[in-house]
């Protein structure tokens, strides 16, 4: 069981969080014009490294905020853990 | 427009005066969003909004307690304390969604709702850690709750969807010390 440290709510249990994936993964910027292959890494492909993994866990059952924490998949410490930056408004590009 | 009706117990069975846990009824719920960028939310509606987390207000007649950031639960049983309240959310930027026909609440004494809780919840519940006058959101028996200590230290108050208040109130008298 993880000990989440939410910046908003404090200390939390794993069973709170809902796992969100890998932080750094990057959509194409044009779905439409991406071949196939390039997409299919982007969907489905992740690297699977050992030491330090940036992902992002929402608190759905505390304040439903998205968070972006560095997790160490052997040792599981967590090392930081902060509000994800909420999306510009507008038309999103 | 607010629904006139009386509104129904979410109980097969309404809980006996005198039994452990009570079901309150008949409140006012709103969840509060502030507006993005402003300082004094509160203080402009005449509201004790409290800016720390997982705190309630002092205000008994209309609790306010933080849910997120700029969010709150406001919660009232007289409708004086409220009175054009909702205009005046409005009018300064905030939103309102009425969960009033949305959530059940039960109220348990303190002492006993620590050990009832802390069969299923993952929260610290300790007296020295979750002290009158706060509350918090977590997980119990796979259900999203509140757990509102209120400030006279007596009661805890708990907040959960009302299409799964029968199974709550099972779970809490099955957890609760035999009579």
């Amino acid at each position: 069981m993880l000990l989440i440290h939410c910046p908003h709510c404090g200390p939390r249990a794993q069973t709170e969080f809902s796992y969100g994936g890998d932080a750094n993964v990057a959509r194409p910027p044009a779905p439409e014009e991406t071949d196939d292959r390039t997409w299919t890494d982007y969907l489905y492909l992740r690297d699977n490294a050992k030491g330090s993994h940036a992902e992002l866990w929402q608190h759905i059952f505390g304040c439903r905020r998205w968070l972006r924490l560095h997790r160490d998949v052997v040792s599981h410490e967590i090392t930081s853990c902060s509000d994800l930056p909420r999306p510009r408004t507008g038309n999103g590009s | 427009m607010p629904d006139p009706r009386p509104r129904r117990s979410a109980l097969n069975r309404p809980p006996q005066p005198g039994e452990l846990i009570q079901e309150r009824t008949d409140l006012w719920i709103q969840r509060l969003y502030g507006p993005d960028r402003q300082s004094d939310f509160g203080g402009k509606l005449g509201l004790d909004l409290p800016e720390q987390a997982n705190r309630a207000s002092q205000d008994t007649a209309l609790h306010a307690l933080w849910l997120a950031p700029r969010e709150w639960l406001l919660v009232s049983d007289a409708d004086a304390a409220r009175g054009n309240l909702a205009a005046r959310i409005v009018a300064n930027g905030g939103a309102l969604s009425d969960l009033s026909h949305a959530r059940t609440v039960f109220r348990i004494a303190a002492g006993p709702a620590r050990n009832i809780l802390a069969q299923g919840c993952p929260l610290d519940l300790r007296p020295a850690i979750f002290l009158p006058g706060h509350c918090a959101q977590s997980v119990l028996a796979s259900v999203a709750i509140l757990v509102h200590h209120l400030a006279d230290g007596a009661h805890m108050d708990i907040y959960v969807a009302r299409s799964y208040g029968q199974y709550m109130y099972d779970w809490l008298n099955d957890a609760a010390p035999p009579t």
